[in-house]
């Protein structure tokens, strides 16, 4: 990934802010340059609630080249707390861990790296809630 | 030292990762023994975990508890021997993070342990001179432990972030009574350009460098502010491992009670520049208005950083706005050592 | 607008082709299209290819294949629209036609998987999908279908051996099809205990990797020489969707029932009228998903002809009667000039498993997970 394509996007990735159009009440994240309902292009930005609930899962087990040394890890398809939907890398858990309505949060960890020259690039990935009971 | 202008902690915070292993555990890959280990287990940092990502979390806690929009911080100061990148300072990636950029100061500092009390000083003189209204100060560092060396078993991973202000301009946690910070060239530990690991002379650490310094620091303070131990509800002192805070607390006059509640290296290990800094918040996490603290840190290099803390109102409805250090030390997952040396990168590939 | 025919197909065998490269491949198929429509002359040539550019590192392929083939006198395209890259060409190519402008068209899909390494595969196909916020947090299309494969499993209560055993019948018509890149059985159960690729989804219920290249000849009426080889293009359908997080129902690809709502009203037929089916699935889930998609089937059944046995040749509705995606192959861009040639060869009654009384096919073609829907109406001339 190039510097400034990178450093684009950065406010969208490091804090999930999304882009919200204010006519519809919708909220799109990835960030979107049109609503869906209305047309407007003229969305605003929106940071989305840290805190969601886990609808269903998966397991990579066979990476892409930039998630070679991570795996494997789990793919959530994560309700947050306002109710926008969006898929995510979960981390910090362990596959017999991952079940449907758990609590997840959001926290700021490295995605990959370009190598040992390049860059390093951060973003959003959700864990088990801390601190709230994940209890069923 | 005394700030011209009276300094509070408005916010504090504090992240220990949740992977941990056994002191027992190495010993037993380098086949040594399992009796005497300086510790009984330590903090893992995870793969995709580094001294920024720690940062954040420590920070956001801060901010929390601090109440204040992100966007008034005008100083953010990461203190760390694990910087992301050895040119380009991982506070700026902190602080695009958190939603604090762009109006503000921002750098990474290097003193060892005792870079994150160096970035509060800074923080201190510069919120006290009014040039910024708060300042963020963090001590974060994932340790690097050469494998098989002895330093492996204490090199752990955490991060703890203070937020600072004028006292009585937001909710005050705890006022700042003095500090005085003492430092000499003495070359105890250190590391070289392009080095993946410290080099240390053992027992040289100890005495001239650890003991010496902290001592220097904390007997300046207490008789510049005319105090003695005795006036103090805690005592928090940098924690390389669980023996020498002990000793250094007891020779300067301080009780088991008062040095216990933040003595944290025997489960997490030492987290450098980290590890005086989350003692003190553990401390707060449990400490009342009214309570003296004395904070001591030790940086290789070498210097101390002592300061006088007494806690204010601010900390009964603040401490509950974040988590507490102890919730994070007891959320724990333990690792082997295979599975550790996969996270923190030892195996050459 | 003037009518479009295919007057010509050529294929060459799904294969890890080792010694063949992009040009080689298509340089076959041309070849086979060729000698039968009587080594007619195109005015356009159309090449559809999805990753070359990653792969071989070639960009401007068409005009690589064009001019060494010795199609320099006529304009060459390149299109590419992910991994229905052989629909828009078709797409495109019927549009040359249609409007009169082109009155022969040649249209080749090619594509070599097998020079990537398998986790440079996986990036590369990710590329389909929005590198910045999918391939950036590690999602790959796989692990959006393995998502989609438990939402069915838990809405419907259903049971994985019966999606997988799309992959079984899969197989089982690709034994006969001499192009095929498997040509074996594979019982529910062998696929069952395969590993797992990525939870739910077994390794036997993917898509292989493969190489390969089909060709097509569109032609306006005017040009057919031989009446009993040629098949009328009668409409292509193509409707762009949602991102599949904004869509209403994700286990429906609302796209497709738009796609074929149009060919049933512009064409004028029904269901009953279509005498088989090509599916795109590259992943079994994607079976029922569009089966109920078309309306073919209740939403929550749509293995329910499958088991009833009636996507055999014979069945109510054949489907993939030359092992579609996961038995004949799918190497990306040529896998729906594939499609269509095996469509062709079904209504020239000269199909490997040749379905009785054909006279209407249906192809679907779509780019990622229903991403954009194709369908492909064709008909005996």
């Amino acid at each position: 990934m190039s510097a400034p394509s990178y450093w684009r996007e950065k406010k969208y990735r490091y804090r999930l802010i999304a882009k919200y159009c204010k006519k519809c009440d919708k909220k799109y994240y990835p960030p979107r340059l049109v609503c869906l309902s209305c047309g407007n292009n003229e969305l605003e930005d929106v940071e989305l609630p840290k805190k969601g609930t886990l609808i269903t899962y998966t397991w990579v087990t066979q990476p892409p080249k930039e998630f070679a040394d991570n795996a494997p890890y789990a793919i959530g398809l994560i309700k947050l707390d306002d109710g926008t939907i969006i898929f995510a890398q979960l981390t910090d858990v362990d596959y017999e861990e991952l079940r449907e309505g758990l609590r997840v949060e959001a926290v700021f960890r490295k995605m990959f790296e370009e190598d040992d020259k390049g860059l390093i690039y951060y973003g959003i990935k959700f864990r088990p809630a801390y601190f709230e009971s994940n209890v069923v | 030292m005394k700030p011209q202008h009276e300094v509070s902690i408005i916010g504090y915070g504090g992240y220990v990762p949740i992977r941990r292993i056994k002191a027992k555990e190495i010993a037993r890959i380098w086949g040594k023994s399992d009796k005497a280990l300086p510790l009984e287990e330590k903090s893992v940092a995870a793969y995709d975990e580094d001294t920024a990502t720690m940062s954040v979390e420590a920070a956001y806690n801060a901010l929390k508890r601090a109440n204040i929009p992100p966007n008034i911080i005008g100083a953010v100061y990461v203190g760390t021997e694990s910087k992301i990148y050895t040119v380009k300072p991982t506070s700026t990636v902190v602080a695009e993070a958190l939603g604090i950029i762009p109006n503000v100061l921002a750098s990474d500092y290097e003193f060892a342990c005792k870079a994150g009390t160096e970035a509060m000083q800074t923080c201190i003189g510069l919120v006290s001179s009014g040039m910024v209204k708060a300042a963020l100060a963090i001590g974060a560092d994932i340790a690097r432990g050469r494998p098989g060396d002895e330093l492996e078993y204490t090199a752990g991973a955490a991060a703890a972030a203070f937020i600072l202000a004028r006292s009585k301009e937001f909710q005050d946690i705890a006022i700042l009574e003095g500090s005085f910070s003492y430092v000499t060239d003495t070359p105890d530990f250190w590391r070289r350009e392009g080095q993946i690991y410290p080099m240390h002379y053992y027992r040289f650490t100890g005495e001239p460098a650890y003991f010496h310094h902290i001592k220097e620091a904390a007997l300046n303070l207490m008789k510049e502010l005319g105090l003695k131990p005795s006036d103090f509800k805690y005592a928090v002192f940098h924690q390389p491992n669980s023996k020498f805070p002990q000793e250094v607390a007891t020779a300067l006059g301080f009780k088991p009670e008062q040095y216990k509640p933040g003595l944290l290296v025997p489960v997490i290990g030492n987290s450098y520049a980290a590890s005086s800094m989350l003692g003190f918040a553990a401390v707060l996490d449990i400490a009342k208005p009214g309570d003296r603290i004395l904070l001591a840190s030790f940086g290789s290099g070498a210097g101390s950083d002592a300061f006088s803390f007494i806690v204010e109102d601010g900390i009964e409805s603040k401490r509950n706005l974040a988590p507490l250090i102890m919730d994070y030390i007891g959320k724990r997952k333990y690792v082997d050592y295979a599975v550790y040396a996969k996270h923190r990168n030892k195996y050459n590939k | 607008m003037s009518e479009v025919y295919i007057t010509g197909i050529g294929i060459v065998k799904v294969a890890e082709h080792w010694n063949k490269s992009l040009k080689v491949l298509a340089y076959e198929a041309i070849q086979n299209c060729l000698k039968e429509c009587n080594y007619k002359k195109p005015d356009l040539i159309i090449v559809s290819n999805s990753l070359g550019s990653f792969i071989q590192h070639q960009e401007s392929l068409s005009n690589l294949i064009a001019e060494n083939l010795s199609f320099n006198k006529i304009p060459n395209l390149r299109i590419e629209t992910g991994e229905a890259s052989g629909a828009s060409a078709l797409m495109v190519g019927y549009m040359a036609i249609a409007s009169g402008m082109f009155k022969n068209v040649l249209i080749v899909g090619v594509e070599k998987l097998s020079d990537a390494l398998p986790y440079q595969f996986t990036s590369y196909a990710s590329s389909f999908l929005d590198y910045e916020y999918f391939t950036y947090n590690g999602i790959t299309p796989a692990s959006i279908f393995a998502i989609l494969y438990k939402l069915y499993l838990k809405k419907y209560n259903a049971k994985q051996e019966n999606i997988a055993q799309f992959a079984s019948h899969d197989h089982k018509m690709a034994i006969a099809s001499e192009h095929a890149q498997y040509r074996f059985n594979l019982p529910v159960e062998r696929i069952l205990a395969s590993p797992i690729l990525v939870d739910p989804i077994r390794l036997f219920e993917s898509y292989p990797i493969s190489d390969g290249a089909a060709s097509i000849m569109l032609s306006s009426k005017d040009q057919i020489e031989n009446k009993d080889y040629s098949v009328k293009v009668e409409m292509i359908s193509a409707v762009t969707d949602l991102n599949i997080l904004y869509r209403e129902d994700m286990l429906l690809f609302s796209s497709l029932r738009e796609a074929f709502y149009k060919i049933r009203k512009h064409a004028k037929i029904e269901l009953k009228d279509i005498d088989f089916l090509e599916i795109y699935d590259p992943y079994t889930i994607a079976a029922p998903i569009i089966l109920e998609s078309l309306g073919i089937l209740n939403k929550g059944e749509g293995y329910k002809l499958l088991i009833e046995g009636q996507h055999e040749k014979d069945g109510e509705l054949p489907l993939n009667t030359h092992g579609g995606l996961k038995a004949r192959g799918h190497p990306l861009g040529a896998t729906t000039l594939y499609q269509v040639c095996e469509s062709v060869l079904q209504l020239r009654d000269k199909a490997y498993n040749q379905v009785p009384n054909a006279n209407i096919g249906l192809v679907h073609s779509m780019n990622n997970i229903g991403d954009q829907s194709f369908l492909i109406l064709l008909k005996r001339a």
